[in-house]
């Protein structure tokens, strides 16, 4: 057995881990080579003295008294109440808590009324805030073909107000109906001058404002 | 790992019980039990009498604090010698140690009772001191693992519960510990050999 050998048996041989024909090679090493004699020795009297000899150091005599009296021993008492309240309290808030929770989850499905049908409106869509919001919705139902339904008695409404727009619009507009949204139908309807521009459409000016107004009144009065 | 006359489990675990609620002859004796050792392990590797003391109050505090926690699956020991070394841990992160700092309670060690056992040749004494002085150039882990091993007698699966290290770095940190001893007392000169000597008077 060589030293390297020999040394990476050391800590085995201090943990009384070596098993007995290891003991033996290490041990006849040991009598022939001096370093790691010295060396196994200089680790077994350090064990030793590590183990052995008072501290220099001891606690105060009066140390149990402090320590005893910074402990508040009604402080266990209340901590033993604190967790009884919370083993027994805790299920009873947690199961309370879930029955609130699935009571007030219960018949959530979004429903609104459109002019007196009552559709179901998609769970995706929320109430819109503003016209734009209102034509993404139209634009999200056509593309969805959920107003395009021809059983729905809202379809058949739509189509009618559909009809009545391009009647109404045709006039003054070149467009087809298929190109106006619903709520320009619905703009065009609410309207009380039928002649009112839709989004960018240039109307002409009408009689009155003429720069010849004048003078026909006075060919009249003539 | 007890002071004075040990604990059984059973006697242990009542009065663990009693101290639940708050019994103070059952937390004195507690004290009692442990004190000892927690401060001598605490002060080596603290090495000032006061902070030792103050770890060693603050680790009974907080072992009393959440004694509902405490599993009586590991022996009590082993936990407040857990809470003390994370005590004293968070304690040396905060304060580096001071080198010229001196303990000069460390010279009022007539307190103590001289058994005869520390009445020792000057070689040995000589020896303790220089294995102590290296012991404390060791890293706290290492140094922890040392005076647990040797100083309070435990095996490494306790260790490991204690610094709640895996087995194997508790091992490790031994192995590490007394290499690094190995290496400073053979660099220290007082610790030649009689041979080493022998040798140099010839050459004289």
């Amino acid at each position: 057995m060589r030293c390297e050998q020999a040394r990476q048996l050391f800590d085995a041989y201090l943990d009384g881990e070596l098993s007995s024909s290891l003991m033996t090679e290490l041990s006849a090493h040991r009598v022939r080579c001096g370093s790691c004699r010295r060396e196994l020795a200089l680790m077994e009297v350090t064990g030793r003295v590590l183990q052995l000899g008072n501290d220099p150091v001891r606690l105060g005599g009066d140390f149990t008294d402090r320590l005893l009296a910074c402990v508040d021993t009604r402080s266990f008492f209340r901590r033993r109440l604190a967790r009884r309240v919370f083993y027994f309290g805790a299920p009873i808030a947690a199961a309370a808590a879930l029955t609130f929770v699935i009571l007030a989850g219960l018949d959530r499905t979004p429903r609104s009324m459109v002019l007196g049908v009552k559709v179901e409106r998609p769970p995706h869509i929320s109430a819109p805030a503003s016209e734009e919001s209102w034509q993404q919705v139209d634009k999200q139902l056509r593309d969805d073909g959920i107003i395009y339904d021809p059983a729905s008695p809202l379809v058949s409404w739509l189509d009618d107000v559909e009809k009545d727009a391009h009647d109404a619009a045709t006039p003054m507009l070149d467009r087809q109906p298929a190109d106006l949204t619903v709520l320009q139908m619905l703009q065009l309807l609410d309207d009380p001058n039928p002649r009112t521009p839709v989004d960018g459409v240039q109307e002409a000016p009408t009689p009155t404002e003429s720069p010849f107004d004048d003078g026909a009144d006075e060919i009249e009065d003539l | 790992m007890e002071s004075g006359n040990a604990l059984t489990r059973e006697s242990e675990r009542l009065l663990i019980e009693r101290a639940r609620k708050g019994e103070a002859p059952a937390l004195r004796e507690l004290i009692d039990h442990h004190k000892e050792r927690l401060f001598a392990f605490i002060w080596r590797m603290v090495h000032d009498h006061h902070e030792a003391e103050d770890i060693c109050q603050d680790a009974f505090l907080k072992a009393f604090a959440s004694l509902d926690t405490f599993s009586s699956e590991f022996r009590f020991s082993t936990w407040l010698f857990t809470i003390g070394y994370r005590v004293c841990l968070n304690r040396l992160r905060r304060k580096r140690p001071v080198s010229s700092e001196i303990d000069f309670t460390t010279f009022a060690s007539g307190d103590a009772p001289e058994s005869p056992e520390t009445v020792e040749s000057a070689d040995v004494a000589e020896l303790r001191n220089v294995i102590w002085n290296t012991v404390d150039q060791l890293s706290p882990p290492q140094r922890a693992v040392v005076l647990l091993f040797y100083r309070q007698g435990l095996g490494c699966p306790e260790i490991a519960q204690i610094l709640q290290l895996p087995s194997a770095t508790v091992k490790s940190h031994l192995h590490r510990a007394r290499a690094r001893l190995r290496e400073l007392l053979a660099a220290t000169p007082g610790l030649d050999t009689q041979e080493d000597r022998n040798r140099r008077q010839e050459a004289v």
